[in-house]
């Protein structure tokens, strides 16, 4: 008999403790953070006040010097995705579906899928060059992999039984893959999509450090290069930030599990 | 089997993936969308009179007479619009102009150049930059008992900028030639290697005037050699402008207008004041010191476009640090020279 | 023979690629600067093993990397054990481990290059951070998924914790661990080589950089396809590693 006891714990309003331990960590790392910087430890400059930083970043948030810069960063990574997830999701297919074809060739996506893309960097800074499109070919090539074994692993996964059913409708081979493939592979391909997009925004930020003229990346190394420390901190965060959260956008935003 | 019940079954799948579907309809459409935008604006042309020019170490006096002149009007003057991309100097500079993303690159190392001349590149020397080094100094902390390059015996570290560079190569020059047996480490840009010399990571590093001048003054770093004072390093034409070879066969015209305005705006930069001014604001630097750099380190005979000199010495340096395949004579590498213009002409 | 039919139809047509590549170049229509013929690539071994030292830096960048990997690995799952085992820690410090592990780490190679000098301390430091947060929250994952009836029998046999972690939870969460050592070695291996490139030191990662800046491009293809062969290497390590930790 489980009745409600007048002595039981009254629902805690206010902060969990979990929300307290992090902000007491944050706290912790912050004042560990500040002594460094004024400790004189470390040569002047290199570890900025927090509070600098701070600053700098609201300076960044309100330059349109930073938004003309990030634009064209978020659009790279944007152009990136849509080619190599369609890239992807085409070969994937193809590798999923043909069970030879797989055999064949699936064996070199899984070992080019772990390779460091940054290697064919100078290869694409000499075939496209200095502007976006070299930072958008680094972002496809690394979103490509994640997507075509995602997508791969997924159609292995369809149902037999639906394939049955459209054989004996007699489908067609494209009313196949969008009746009964496609609906099947939207899980695989969301996580193809979320995988890519940490990899495409490091891959193109990665060529934008390399060899750019405009861009986040660029002016991460615009504020190394002139010696702008707390600047740098501050385009740094932002990038993170931006890495970390499109991350858990998309991954709400399609509704995956967590992370 | 019941084909209806079964048809359902599909259906019944397809609509409980459907809210995901749409969602993921919407992102690609936005993805769609900015491919379009990107796709739009690659698509306007380009004005003809564009030149897209490539400019090392942003700031720095002799790579900058592009941007004084430009500021003059001298380009306007041309029908050129130059639109500028800054590298960090070195192999990015190369891979510009050899990827043909820009059509013009001032100030590359001429061993960089001809050894990737060598190789194929499509890229041409259009003028000289820089014979000899005078800006290119390599300093000490102050205090630390450093004074001179014969300080750094026995394996103390002394910087350059990146492998290959100019400032490399001088540096294993003066090492030679005054027999140091340091030990030369790629430090990167000038900011980064005053930083790691003044937290004590390196024995010595490299500028170029006007960096640190200001920090030679207050006594903070301590110069101990400079590029030039190597006989062989100063009489070597060290840097050169470089034109895409694609660019200088469909658009001639375009770079001879170029070297018209650059060679004025070369003039000007050392017969005007005014240039001056412009060193000590683009380098937040105050008068003197800019005036300093400009009177004390560099000459205008130094950034004569059209002397060359000691381009076997080049070559040979080349061949030292395996950049070409084999010796080569002057002579062999005379392909790589198209001067398109010369005052006078 | 039905077995070997895939892998050497993959093989045929690898090799069909790289003739109408060889051709494509051989005709002029691809820049050797870009793309060089294959049989240059071939050709260029010899010099890459003589005189760039190719061994010598492959070792290098493999060593950098298992070792990030391996200090991740030991740092790692003692983390991913205590957010496992205090459950107030792992619902507090769990997302931000996801969170770190997105993060591009990569981009602070200029600060790590000021705190600890261009060496393979910087290497190995950076690494061993890229590769930590995918092995903390696999052991995590792998210990929170522990059936707790496993856990229930060996409370009544009266198992030690110590024999209650190393003949139930452990064998109960490898393949998950696996799993985890697995993506650190890919992460470790895939840090290595880009702060090699970045920051012109090491193994692999700087030869590639090097040869690219002198124009030597056959040779850079041949580091470059070094480089995969690493990925390869790992590839098979971590398989065998799951095997003998299975049986174990």
């Amino acid at each position: 008999m489980a009745e409600a006891r007048l002595d039981a714990p009254l629902p805690r309003r206010g902060l969990s403790p979990v929300l307290l331990l992090r902000i007491a960590t944050l706290l912790g790392l912050w004042v560990i953070w500040e002594v460094v910087a004024r400790s004189g430890l470390v040569f002047e400059g290199v570890v900025p006040s927090a509070i600098t930083i701070a600053g700098a970043v609201a300076y960044l948030l309100t330059s349109p010097g930073f938004y003309w810069n990030l634009e064209l960063t978020l659009i790279e990574v944007g152009v990136s995705l849509l080619l190599g997830s369609v890239a992807g999701i085409v070969v994937g297919l193809v590798l999923g579906a043909g069970r030879f074809a797989g055999k064949a060739f699936e064996p070199y996506m899984h070992y080019l899928a772990p390779t460091p893309k940054i290697v064919f960097l100078p290869i694409l800074l000499v075939l496209f060059g200095v502007g976006p499109g070299s930072k958008i070919a680094m972002g496809t090539l690394s979103c490509f992999f994640p997507m075509v074994l995602s997508v791969a692993s997924g159609v292995r996964q369809v149902d037999p039984v639906l394939l049955r059913v459209g054989r004996s409708f007699h489908l067609s081979l494209l009313q196949t893959v969008r009746k009964i493939y496609l609906p099947a592979l939207v899980p695989p391909i969301a996580t193809g999509l979320k995988l890519g997009t940490g990899v495409a925004i490091i891959g193109c930020l990665l060529a934008e450090i390399k060899m750019s003229n405009r861009g986040l990346g660029f002016l991460i190394m615009q504020y190394y290069a002139q010696f702008r420390i707390p600047y740098m901190y501050a385009a740094l965060l932002i990038a993170f930030a931006i890495a970390a959260g499109g991350n858990t956008l998309i991954a709400r935003f399609l509704r995956l599990p967590g992370k | 089997m019941n084909r209806n019940v079964l048809a359902k079954f599909v259906i019944a799948s397809e609509a409980k993936q459907s809210s995901l579907y749409r969602r993921l309809d919407c992102f690609v459409a936005s993805l769609l969308a900015m491919t379009a935008v990107v796709a739009a604006f690659a698509a306007i042309p380009a004005r003809a009179d564009t030149l897209k020019i490539a400019i090392p170490q942003k700031g720095a006096w002799d790579t900058s007479f592009s941007v004084y002149g430009d500021r003059q009007g001298f380009f306007k003057e041309q029908n050129i619009t130059l639109d500028i991309t800054y590298t960090e100097g070195g192999a990015t500079t190369e891979t510009a102009v050899v990827s043909g993303s820009v059509d013009v690159a001032v100030a590359t190392g001429t061993l960089g150049i001809i050894s990737a001349y060598v190789k194929g590149a499509p890229v041409r020397i259009i003028s000289a930059e820089s014979t000899g080094s005078a800006d290119l100094y390599w300093y000490a902390k102050a205090g630390v008992g450093i004074k001179s390059l014969k300080d750094l015996k026995g394996g103390k570290t002394i910087g350059f900028s990146a492998p290959g560079s100019s400032s490399n190569l001088s540096l294993l020059t003066l090492l030679k030639e005054q027999n140091v047996d340091a030990k030369p480490v790629p430090s990167g840009g000038m900011p980064p290697t005053f930083t790691q010399v003044m937290s004590g990571q390196l024995n010595a590093g490299w500028a170029a005037a006007p960096f640190g001048v200001l920090d030679l003054d207050q006594g903070k770093i301590f110069k101990i050699a400079s590029a030039n004072d190597s006989k062989d390093v100063a009489n070597e034409t060290i840097r050169v402008n470089v034109a895409n070879l694609n660019t200088l066969q469909q658009h001639r015209d375009l770079i001879v207008r170029f070297m018209k305005a650059y060679v004025k705006s070369y003039q000007w930069a050392y017969d005007n004041p005014k240039a001056i001014d412009y060193l000590a604001q683009d380098n937040n630097l105050p008068h003197e010191a800019a005036e300093k750099t400009v009177k004390g380190f560099l000459t205008k005979a130094a950034n004569d476009p059209f002397h060359f000199s000691g381009i076997q010495r080049v070559l040979d340096e080349a061949l030292a640090a395996k950049r070409i395949p084999k010796a080569m004579k002057e002579d062999d590498v005379k392909g790589v020279f198209d001067i398109v213009w010369k005052p006078g002409q | 023979m039905s077995r070997a039919l895939p892998v050497l139809t993959g093989l045929a047509a690898v090799a069909v690629l790289l003739a109408i590549w060889q051709g494509l170049v051989m005709l002029g229509f691809v820049s050797p600067l870009v793309a060089p013929a294959p049989s240059d690539i071939a050709a260029s071994f010899q010099t890459l093993i003589m005189d760039e030292d190719l061994i010598q830096r492959f070792l290098q960048t493999f060593a950098e990397a298992l070792v990030s990997a391996g200090l991740a690995v030991i740092v790692g799952t003692a983390i991913g054990w205590w957010l496992h085992a205090k459950r107030w820690a792992g619902a507090a410090f769990e997302n931000w481990v996801a969170s770190f592990a997105a993060a591009p780490l990569v981009l602070l190679y200029p600060l790590f290059l000021v705190f600890f000098g261009r060496n393979v301390g910087t290497i190995i430091v950076m690494s061993f951070l890229t590769a930590l947060p995918s092995i903390v929250l696999k052991t995590k994952e792998g210990l929170d998924a522990i059936r707790r009836v496993l856990i229930d029998v060996g409370r009544s046999f009266r198992l030690s914790p110590a024999q209650l972690f190393w003949k139930i939870m452990l064998p109960a969460a490898v393949p998950t661990l696996c799993t985890g050592i697995r993506l650190g070695l890919v992460y470790a291996l895939i840090s290595v080589v880009g702060i090699e490139f970045l920051i012109n030191f090491g193994g692999l990662g700087e030869l590639i950089d090097d040869l690219a800046q002198r124009w030597e491009i056959p040779m850079m293809y041949g580091a470059i396809s070094f480089v995969v062969l690493t990925s390869i290497c790992f590839f098979y390590l971590t398989e065998r590693l799951e095997r003998w930790l299975r049986r174990a």
